[in-house]
């Protein structure tokens, strides 16, 4: 392949050179790459460049587009610049490079939990519905059916470490069976027993450290917490221990590798873990635990509002370890807890903001995903939600935690007490009853702080979710034989916002099947030729137009939605069918005013109809657009 | 091959998204489709042939399907077009 080494070497000099690169995939017609600073990137120069057709930035992906030969270009690259390809898993896991470390840290977190949010939502749905049977009094709560469904149920839930240590192990390239190992250690069921039992001493007594220590490793103290379901102690650990096993690697003699390097990388990354995440985890616990209980001698409602807002975090980071014992200890010693209690609004936080998503998208997967998420979520099981759902879209996460928010903040308000232990969601307000008294204010009050979380998260998550523009809004069909690469660009016919076609609130454009383009929400009644060509159709009344371009491009135009109901009122026709047109030529003239005032939407999808026959269809990446700037490129 | 014989009976007739429907519901056929009417013939898997056929009300069309599945398909785009498209 020596055509194309001149291609790769100035490709990879232009990228940024070898240095900037992080990792490099490819597709049918793009190079994908992923770069430690796109800065360093000339992409002016790379879009000139003959043999390049664009560049395409796009969810920390830096696309170089090449056409048809992108594969050779790709195999001389690997070769001749040594730049390690990534492999197809890498391809399709989440883009790593993302600007701050709250990004970075959301984008892991949801990449390790991408290949099992199918399992995380059946437990859910298996835990939420036995739930369900027993407080329906179907089955019985000390019965085998219920012991059986809640084993499998949670099975899953309990030994999540060794799960995910599996699909963090993948994410940082580490041994699969490392990283199961590392997690089956650390819920290995006898720990929680010894964490039960009595301790061996304390540390810190007195102050916010106060530890109990039930173990050393030798002579080295040990703080133990429970970390059975728990995400971020696994997770960090394979981080660390992937590096301890690429160290390993370099350094033992490949005839003892096999064992020795498993062997190492347990005994040393384990106890380590065990060392360092126990205590820091279960300190940060108790921070949060006195800080809640500080706040609250201050004020309940600013407390409640802390701890709704901040308790699904909480959880992602075990923290509410620290909570539960203070909830425990007001139970056993007041007979009731009036502070943790108002974590109670979060979980309907976040099934009212997933229902919103459910509502909204049209993304199949994201929807496949949200229903089990959405039911689980109303019997208190908000994982599926938390990390299949909403934290991967930062915004609805803060959504939820401000439902969330509200909701503690009138439990605390109203002075709402949890009275015991049960049930989780709807079926936690039973423990709201006074069990002296019968007073069964407290229920009132609960239900009504989990609609008012619910409501919140629906009402700001529905104007506020919108599908991200799919990355992948190509349809690609090889052609063969085709060598010549042609492209065609297309510029825009209007001025105003473009959108993803997706978000057409019209299925037979959104779907893709008639055309693949983008749709513009126009601020100006005027549409213009978007490039040379000839008028095949336009209808008498002025609402849709199929233009063919001098080199065969079908675009279709169509203004605004349903609008063929006002029959060309407000629609006027500049040009008719046949005519030929240049660019920029005015093709239709509307009253945007009008059309808006008459009730029907304008938002106007462009499409390229004979789409099949292209190897690719790019749409801009700009959000708002000019007439005439570069609109859709098209690549025969 | 099967050839039928319908009249639109939509009020906008086969206008864009009408015209967006049949040709969506074309595509999941094998089947090669063409629409004839007003002595002009297109290819009822484009969007705009078909469009450009400019079929109002009243009008008849022939529409004729050639391939494996050639019966399923026309009846289902008889029955679309026999719907009026959804319209009222």
């Amino acid at each position: 392949m020596r055509k194309y080494e001149e291609l790769a070497k100035v490709i990879i000099e232009n990228v940024g050179g070898k240095d900037n690169v992080i990792s490099l995939a490819h597709c049918y017609t793009r190079l994908r790459f992923k770069l430690h600073d796109e800065k360093k990137a000339a992409t002016e120069v790379l879009k000139d460049m003959d043999g390049v057709v664009t560049v395409v930035q796009s969810g920390g992906q830096y696309q170089v587009v090449i056409g048809n030969e992108v594969g050779d270009v790709y195999d001389e690259i690997v070769k001749s610049q040594g730049i390690a390809g990534a492999s197809s898993e890498a391809e399709s896991a989440e883009p790593e490079q993302k600007m701050n470390v709250i990004d970075r840290f959301i984008d892991i977190v949801s990449g390790i939990f991408t290949p099992v949010l199918g399992m995380l939502a059946a437990s859910g749905m298996i835990k939420g519905f036995n739930a369900m049977f027993v407080a329906l009094d179907f089955i019985d709560a000390n019965g085998g059916t219920y012991q059986i469904l809640q084993t499998i149920g949670d099975g899953f839930f309990y030994f999540l470490p060794i799960f995910l240590g599996l699909t963090a192990a993948r994410k940082f390239k580490m041994n699969e069976f490392s990283g199961m190992a590392v997690g089956a250690a650390l819920v290995y069921p006898s720990l929680s027993a010894i964490i039960k039992g009595e301790p061996l001493y304390h540390l810190f007594t007195g102050t916010m450290f106060a530890s109990t220590v039930q173990m050393e490793f030798l002579g080295v103290p040990v703080i133990l917490m429970n970390y059975a379901s728990s995400v971020i102690p696994i997770i960090a650990t394979i981080y660390f221990g992937a590096k301890v096993e690429r160290l390993l690697l370099k350094t033992i003699p490949t005839i003892v590798k096999g064992f020795m390097v498993p062997f190492l990388t347990l005994l040393i990354v384990v106890p380590l873990t065990f060392v360092i995440i126990g205590p820091v985890s279960t300190w940060a616990g108790q921070l949060v635990g006195s800080a809640a209980n500080g706040i609250f001698q201050l004020s309940p409602v600013l407390a409640g509002l802390f701890i709704g807002a901040f308790w699904q975090v909480f959880v992602i980071f075990g923290m509410h370890w620290g909570l539960i014992p203070i909830m425990l200890n007001n139970v056993s010693v007041q007979g009731f807890d009036p502070v943790v209690v108002t974590y109670f609004g979060a979980s309907f936080a976040q099934t009212g903001v997933v229902l919103a998503i459910l509502l909204k998208t049209k993304n199949k997967k994201l929807k496949s995903l949200c229903a089990p998420a959405f039911i689980s979520g109303i019997f208190g099981v908000t994982e599926p939600a938390i990390y299949g759902v909403t934290l991967p879209r930062k915004k609805m996460f803060v959504i939820s935690c401000i439902g969330g928010a509200i909701g503690g903040g009138l439990i605390a308000f109203f002075g709402m007490k949890l009275y015991m232990f049960g049930g989780l969601g709807i079926f936690a307000y039973p423990c709201f009853v006074d069990p002296v008294s019968h007073d069964i204010s407290g229920m009132k009050y609960g239900m009504i702080a989990s609609i008012v979380s619910f409501l919140i998260g629906l009402g700001l998550a529905l104007p506020f979710y919108h599908d991200e523009k799919e990355e992948e809004k190509i349809f690609v069909v090889k052609k063969d034989g085709n060598k010549i690469l042609e492209k065609e660009i297309l510029t825009s016919p209007l001025i105003g916002e473009v959108m993803a076609l997706e978000e057409v609130p019209d299925d037979a454009f959104s779907s893709g099947v008639v055309g693949k383009g983008v749709a513009i929400l126009p601020s100006e009644g005027k549409v213009i030729a978007p490039a040379d060509g000839t008028v095949m159709t336009i209808f008498p009344t002025g609402h849709a137009l199929g233009l063919i371009t001098d080199k065969g491009t079908e675009i279709l135009i169509h203004i605004g939605i349903d609008t063929v109901k006002l029959n060309g009122q407000y629609f006027q026709a500049k040009v008719k069918q046949g005519d030929k047109v240049k660019r920029g030529q005015v093709l239709v003239e509307f009253d945007l005013e009008k059309v808006k005032a008459a009730g029907y939407s304008v938002i106007t999808p462009v499409l390229i109809t004979n789409f099949q026959q292209y190897l690719d269809i790019i749409g801009t990446e700009k959000g708002n657009i000019d007439y005439k700037e570069s609109l859709i490129t098209v690549i025969a | 091959m099967i050839e039928i014989q319908v009249t639109i009976t939509n009020t906008s007739g086969l206008h864009a998204r009408p015209a967006a429907q049949f040709v969506q519901k074309a595509a999941t056929f094998k089947s090669k489709v063409k629409i004839a009417a007003n002595n002009k013939v297109a290819d009822g898997k484009s969007i705009l042939a078909v469009m450009s056929m400019g079929l109002k009300q009243n009008t008849q069309i022939t529409i004729t399907t050639e391939g494996e599945d050639e019966k399923e398909c026309s009846k289902a785009l008889e029955d679309m077009i026999k719907s009026n498209f959804g319209e009222e």
